[in-house]
Parts: C-alpha cells; sequence; structure tokens
C-alpha cells in the first residue's frame, strides 16, 4: 500500500520534472544549446512566487495569476539569455552553455542574496490543500494534471499546428527551413522563451513539494539533465519516459532501497547508454 | 626549465611566508593541480567534464578512510586516494566515453551529484551530512616532529602537486597526449588508425581522475575533514572557472588560476562571505566572454606580438 | 584480399547498399565508380568497419571480419582516406602522419617513449610525409587542398595498409595535381590492395586495373575498364537515358 503510495508521488515528482526538462530538451534541438541555466529559472520561478505570495496559504485565482507571471517572467529571462548567447555564435557550443550555467549561478546567488540560503515552502493553495482516498494529498494529484495537461499542449502544438511542424523540421535539418524562407531566428526564439517560462512555472508548480533553498538549482538541473540523457536529446516522448522513470527511481526506489537510490539512478542511466549512447529515442548528432 | 625554476621558488616558501600564508598556499597548490587534470579533459581531450569534484571527493574520502582505520602515514593515504581515483575513473569512465559533448557534460554532472548522494547515504562509512571527521593528523616520515607541521606538510604537498604535473606534462607530450588530442580534432580518423576511441578517452578520464584524486587527498589530510559538497557542483564549478580564467589548453595557467582565487576567495571572505559565488559567477561569465583562451592565450598573444 | 558476400547497408528504410558482392584480389587496382549516392562510400565505410552491414558477409585476407571494429580491422591491415579531408587540422603535417606510425607499431597509448624511438618514428613520418610531397612542418590546417589531399594519403599510407580504400582522393583537384597524384598511385608498392572511389575518370582509367560499377546500392557492372566502359548499363546510369 505505502509503495502504491510512493509511485504515486513518484508520478507527481516526473510531472514536475517532465514540465522542467521537456523546454530544455527542445531548446536543445532548436538551439544547439544546452541550457544549464534551466535550474536556475526553475528556482528563480520558485522564489519568486514565494516572494509575491508571502509564503502564506493563498487563493487558488491568486495563486494562478502569481503563476501566471512568474511563467512571464521566464519568458522575459529566456529572451535575456538569448541575447546573452548572441554573441557567441560560432564559438562552439561548449562556451555557450559554460555562458548558461556562468549565468545561471549569477542569478541564483542573487536570489539567495535577497531571500536566505534557509529552507522556505508554500503550502498549497486554498482548495488543493485537502487530500483525496483518506489521506492523500490533492495537490500532488494537481501536478499530475498539470504535467498531462502542459505534456498534452506541448504534443498537440508538436504534432498538429503548423509551428509545431516548423520546430520538428528545423530539428531534423535546419537548414532545409531556411531554404523554404522560414525565419528560422523566430522559430528558435519561441522556443527558448516557451521553454524558459516553462522552466519558471515549474519552479512555481514544484514550491509545495520541494523546498527552496541554496543548491536546488543544481539538484533539479541535474534531474533533468538525467531525464534528457535516459530520454534522448530532443525527444518528446523522451522528456515523457524519463521524467517517469526518475520520479520512480527517485521516490520508489529510495523506498525500496535508501542506501542504494543514488546508484540506481546511475545504473539507469549507464544501462540506458549502453544500449543507446544517444538515450532511449535520442539520435545520433 | 621554467618549472624547476617555479618549483624551486615554491620550495623557499616556507622562508618567506608565515604559517597562515603558507596554509593558503598550500590549499591552492592542492587546487592547482586538480585544477590542471581537469583541463587536461577540457582542452586536450575536448570532454567538457562537470563532475570532476567527483574525484576530489573520492581521493578525499579514500585518504580520510585510510587514516581514520588503517593507516595515519601520509603516502598510504596517498596510495589509497590514487587507486580509488583510478577506479571510480574506469567505472564511471566507461559510460562516460562511450557519449560525447553535451552528453559527457550532462552525464558527469549527474555523476557528481549521484556521488554527493551516495556520500550522504552512506551515513555510517562517511558521516553522511555532517561529513567525515576526526581524521588523525598525517604522519610525514617522521619530519614533522623536528619542524613545524604547516612547513612539512606544505613540502609533502607541493612534491605530491608536482609529481602530478610531471605526469599531466608526460602525458600531454607523449603519444598519449597526441592519441588524445587526436580524439578531440578528429574521432573517425582516429578509428580508422586502429585507436579504440573509447580507449584513448578512458585513458584520459583515468589519468586526470588519478591525479585529482592525489589533489583530493591532500585537501583531506589538510583539512583533516571531508564533506559531500567536496564532491558537488559546486567544486566542479569552481574547478571550472580556474580552468576558463587560466586557459584551457594549458597546465600552468589553471594552476596559477587556482592559486589566485583561493587566495581571492580568503582575502575576501569575511567581506563577501556567500556573496563571494556572486564573484565567481561574474568571473565565469568574463571568461567565457572576453578570454576564449583564459590567461595563457593573454600570455601567448604577447609573446607573439613581441 | 577482399570478398563481400550479398552485403545489405540500410539507413532506416534505404538500403544504400544492397546485396553487394564482390571480390578483390590481392595487388589488384580496383576503382568503384557509380552516380552520386549509388552506394560506393557507404561500400567502404562497411569495409572499413565504420559502419555495419545488416546483413551478408565482409572476409578480409581469408578471414571473416563482418563483426569486427573499425579500430580492430585497422590493425588488421585495411587503411582508409576519406572524401572531405579528415586531417587534424590543430597539429603538425609530422604529427598528423606519427599518429599512425605510432598506431602501426602499437605505441600510440604509451605514456612516454624513449627519445630513439621517437625519432625512429618521427623519420618513418618524414618519409611517408616526403614520398607524397608535403612539409612536414606548420599545422596541418594550413594547407592548400591539394596539399591537404596529398597528407590525407601519406597518412593512410604510414598505416602500411594492406587493402587501402581511397575515397575520391582527387575530389577539388585541379587537372594538374589530379595527374600528379595518379602518378603518385602508380607508384604504390605492387602488392598493395587499392580500392578507389573517384568521379574524375580519367584518374579511374590511369590507375585501375578492374572497374565495379554501381548504381542504387547494386552491382551494375564488373570487368576491366573498357569492359565497363562499354556497357550498357553503365552508359545508361552515367547518361540517365
Amino acid at each position: 500500500m505505502s509503495l502504491l503510495v510512493n509511485a504515486f508521488d513518484g508520478l507527481a515528482f516526473g510531472a514536475l520534472l517532465f514540465v522542467l526538462a521537456v523546454g530544455l530538451t527542445l531548446i536543445y534541438g532548436m538551439l544547439d544549446v544546452l541550457n544549464l541555466a534551466h535550474g536556475a529559472l526553475y528556482m528563480a520561478g520558485g522564489y519568486i512566487a514565494y516572494l509575491l505570495l508571502g509564503g502564506a496559504s493563498v487563493s487558488l485565482g491568486l495563486w494562478a495569476g502569481a503563476a501566471l507571471l512568474v511563467a512571464a517572467l521566464g519568458v522575459a529571462l529566456g529572451g535575456v539569455l538569448s541575447a546573452a548567447i548572441l554573441p557567441l555564435r560560432g564559438r562552439g557550443h561548449l562556451d555557450q552553455a559554460l555562458l548558461t550555467l556562468g549565468l545561471a549561478i549569477l542569478l541564483s546567488e542573487f536570489l539567495l542574496g535577497v531571500v536566505d540560503r534557509g529552507f522556505h515552502t508554500l503550502p498549497p493553495p486554498d482548495g488543493l490543500d485537502g487530500s483525496v482516498l483518506g489521506s492523500y494529498p490533492l495537490y500532488r494529484v494537481a501536478v499530475i494534471a498539470a504535467g498531462l495537461v502542459i505534456g498534452g499542449i506541448v504534443y498537440w502544438i508538436f504534432e498538429r499546428t503548423r509551428a509545431g511542424a516548423l520546430v520538428r523540421a528545423a530539428v531534423d535539418d535546419p537548414g532545409m527551413l531556411a531554404a523554404i524562407g522560414v525565419n528560422v531566428a523566430r522559430v528558435r526564439l519561441s522556443v527558448m522563451l516557451a521553454g524558459c517560462g516553462l522552466a519558471t512555472f515549474a519552479g512555481v508548480l514544484g514550491l509545495p513539494l520541494l523546498n527552496l533553498r541554496a543548491g536546488l538549482d543544481s539538484e533539479v538541473l541535474v534531474l533533468a539533465l538525467i531525464v534528457i540523457v535516459i530520454g534522448g536529446l530532443a525527444s518528446i516522448r523522451g522528456a515523457v519516459v524519463g521524467a517517469l522513470l526518475v520520479g520512480q527511481v527517485q521516490t520508489v526506489g529510495v523506498a525500496l532501497a535508501p542506501e542504494l537510490a543514488a546508484y540506481l539512478l546511475f545504473a539507469v542511466m549507464a544501462a540506458v547508454l549502453l544500449w543507446n549512447p544517444s538515450g532511449m529515442f535520442g539520435r545520433a548528432r | 626549465m621554467r618549472a624547476i625554476l617555479a618549483a624551486a621558488v615554491l620550495a623557499a616558501m616556507p622562508f618567506v611566508l608565515g604559517a597562515y600564508q603558507l596554509s593558503l598556499l598550500t590549499g591552492g597548490l592542492a587546487y592547482g593541480l586538480m585544477a590542471a587534470s581537469l583541463a587536461l579533459l577540457v582542452g586536450h581531450a575536448g570532454l567538457p567534464s562537470l563532475g570532476h569534484a567527483a574525484f576530489l571527493g573520492v581521493g578525499a574520502y579514500a585518504a580520510g578512510l585510510t587514516a581514520k582505520h588503517l593507516s595515519e602515514s601520509a603516502v598510504v593515504q596517498l596510495g589509497a586516494a590514487v587507486l580509488a581515483g583510478v577506479v571510480f575513473a574506469l567505472v564511471t569512465g566507461w559510460f562516460a566515453v562511450r557519449t560525447r559533448g553535451f552528453f559527457f557534460l550532462m552525464f558527469t554532472l549527474a555523476i557528481g551529484e549521484i556521488a554527493v548522494q551516495a556520500a550522504t547515504r552512506s551515513g555510517r562509512v562517511t558521516g553522511g551530512d555532517n561529513g567525515l571527521s576526526g581524521i588523525p593528523v598525517s604522519t610525514l616520515f617522521g619530519l614533522e616532529t623536528a619542524m613545524p607541521y604547516v612547513v612539512v606538510f606544505y613540502w609533502w604537498a607541493l612534491a605530491v602537486v608536482a609529481a602530478g604535473f610531471a605526469v599531466l606534462a608526460a602525458v600531454r607530450r607523449g603519444p598519449l597526449g597526441a592519441a588524445i588530442a587526436g580524439t578531440r580534432e578528429n574521432e573517425a580518423r582516429m578509428a580508422a588508425f586502429g585507436y579504440s576511441v573509447p580507449g584513448v578517452r578512458l585513458a584520459a578520464v583515468t589519468v586526470a581522475g588519478a591525479v585529482c584524486a592525489a589533489g583530493g587527498a591532500l585537501v583531506a589530510q589538510k583539512d583533516t575533514f571531508v564533506a559531500p559538497t567536496h564532491l558537488g557542483v559546486g567544486v566542479s564549478v569552481l574547478l571550472l572557472v580556474m580552468v576558463l580564467l587560466g586557459g584551457r589548453d594549458s597546465l600552468a595557467g589553471p594552476a596559477l588560476a587556482a592559486v589566485g582565487l583561493i587566495a581571492l576567495r580568503d582575502v575576501t571572505s569575511g567581506a563577501l562571505g556567500d556573496k563571494w559565488l556572486l564573484v565567481e559567477g561574474a568571473l565565469f561569465v568574463l571568461c567565457v566572454y572576453l578570454l576564449p583562451e583564459g590567461l595563457a592565450g593573454l600570455w601567448r598573444k604577447r609573446a607573439r606580438a613581441a | 584480399m577482399l570478398v563481400l558476400r550479398e552485403v545489405t547497408v540500410r539507413f532506416g528504410a534505404l538500403a544504400a547498399v544492397d546485396r553487394v558482392s564482390l571480390s578483390v584480389e590481392e595487388g589488384e587496382r580496383r576503382a568503384l565508380i557509380g552516380p552520386n549516392g549509388a552506394g560506393k562510400s557507404t561500400v567502404f565505410a562497411a569495409v572499413a568497419g565504420a559502419l555495419r552491414p545488416v546483413s551478408g558477409r565482409i572476409e578480409f585476407a581469408g578471414r571473416d571480419v563482418t563483426k569486427l571494429s573499425e579500430p580492430r580491422r585497422a590493425r588488421l591491415g585495411i587503411g582508409r582516406t576519406f572524401q572531405h579531408s579528415s586531417l587534424f587540422t590543430g597539429l603538425t603535417c609530422l604529427e598528423n602522419v606519427a599518429l599512425a606510425v605510432r598506431a602501426r607499431r602499437g605505441l600510440g597509448l604509451r605514456a612516454w617513449l624513449p627519445r630513439g624511438r621517437r625519432a625512429e618514428i618521427e623519420r618513418e613520418a618524414a618519409g611517408h610525409l616526403a614520398a607524397t610531397d608535403v612539409s612536414p612542418d606548420g599545422p596541418a590546417g594550413a594547407l592548400s587542398h591539394g596539399q591537404g589531399r596529398r597528407l590525407e594519403l601519406a597518412m593512410a599510407l604510414a598505416a602500411r595498409p594492406r587493402l587501402l580504400l581511397l575515397d575520391e582522393p582527387a575530389a577539388g583537384m585541379s587537372a594538374a595535381e589530379s595527374a600528379e597524384l595518379a602518378s603518385m598511385l602508380r607508384a604504390l608498392p605492387p602488392e598493395l590492395t587499392v580500392m578507389i572511389v573517384e568521379h574524375d575518370l580519367d584518374l579511374v582509367f590511369a590507375v585501375a586495373s578492374r572497374v565495379t560499377a554501381l548504381a542504387a546500392g547494386q552491382v551494375i557492372a564488373d570487368g576491366t575498364p573498357a569492359q565497363v566502359r562499354a556497357s550498357p548499363e553503365v552508359q545508361k546510369a552515367y547518361l540517365g537515358t
């Protein structure tokens, strides 16, 4: 019974990781930039929502408003990141990734300077703070639902709209898109902005689940990266499967074998890499 | 020649510096060695590792545990650390070298964080979150009874660092170093020559890991304390800043940058505290924008111009 | 020396090489010709071990090498040049060749070599560069296109292969450079088996003793240069009529 609860927790955690990782993986696919600021963006989302809402339980409407505002801020930060990367074009992918890492340190240390390095959390909004089926926290169910909705929207955009088709085509062959007269730069920018918005939104979504604290940025970044290593770069399906897997390892795995959970994550990653060095759904790039 | 001169100057430092500065320099040299070992991966092998601190931590825990349970001899602890570094490099590197580019970066970052978790959760052995404390002071050939410990330990650290640098320099200049550079520049060609590309890379990771673990042993011996944070991203990033600042394709550059940064961090720690990390981030960004080849690049440019 | 039996290589649904069989004798100079996309470079990649066939068998010197990795095959004596110059641009020309020499001697992963061995390797590398008329000093990245192609050749020869695969060695060369290359290829030791993919048919007919024509991943003609030139299938594949 308690394992079932763990599995459900893992589903909620996986949903949260998916919201974070899907942006990261698509930004990589579109821009060839590994956005190592993704964890800091998540953290920024959490801290800004915490500052806005004052750490107290608020109404669902207010909470949603704050979440939207934070997502918009994430989009703006995405714009800043894109502009910052611009001068480094033609300087190799590593330098761009390193730049995002440097900016990530600045962003997260700035936030920690504004608040402090201690633990902070925010209770779920009114209406989502109850429990279902006796004692299971309703908020976690809501996170799973949010993950499903966002996953559905992303999938729909990709598979059913012209914009999504452009992104898919650009991932496969950027040269071809430019050749047929599509403004690749604009498609790229949109993906960057959307991905960063999702990252800060995930930060709000995760507030009641993961405590705000120093080091949260790298912790979630690493988990999102493991999701991508497992699932494969630039693959939405990969992000889904990877996130669900990591979610389970981090909950069920920890419950079953607390001492081994860390190695379990490594084992899963290593096994996938042995099978396909580009991840489950990845292609060699 | 320059290396011998530098070693001679450094060896004379105990006659110039006070105990506190000497201890600071000891730490700086240890970090310098570890940064140089990372430069072998990032610059020479083209393998951008974001988990190099794992080797520091593995070496430090191995040395600390040896000191607590096995032997108080600094040499034995160093041997244990290097051995642990080699084993850790072979186990994680065997998988890591099959990836490349960003996947390598992500994989190493993940390994570093997993190592932190492993150290935190194995509390009975490692002391968990609180770290491994109560490491006894190492014995150094009995010299410590005749002279101040800071001085003897400084010379010991200097000897280890010099040996580590000699290994790194020899590897860079020798056939293996050429093969490592070859896999960085052109994998397909190296395979066509008959080199096993993963094998060459694993050799690079193992050399860098073993040398870094030796530096980790010095950290454990100097501080008589190891914490899980020693393995984490924070330290990996610090090492990377040293490499970027000093120059990726250099050994002396990152080492100098390490000594400078460790000293700067210490001098400003009273005024800045945790805000030091902001300085680190700013340095990081500035290096990427302004110093793609680090200070070593500036030096070379000036040498060419003159 | 080299036998391919019903070798098929697929990229997804596309069979880039479709049940290709061919046999190359020791010392032969075999050219592979065919229009773009015929599968010539894919055959090379399969022989060298860079690509795995989905079916079929590759034998080299009487040994089944189908499942051997590329480095293993290289150590058995299969050497190659690449269609696009594939140099170590950051290293000197001498070091480019020395990498091959050390690999052949099994010294590639030594951490350190005594001075005498180092000098010996450099002498051998310099010899290969002299034979292909490339200056040993200076970075490989600074070479002209034609010199780069010759350095490619020097690197492949330095591995002392028994079978040498030349993938469009004359690509991008001027007529004069191409003629010079042809005389270099004719001067190769007679016991060396050479396979060459080349669009410059003048070079092909100047060098090859036997020609295999491919189209759409299949062998459409095989024989002496004169026979292949006269083959109606080849005419059709090239002229599209």
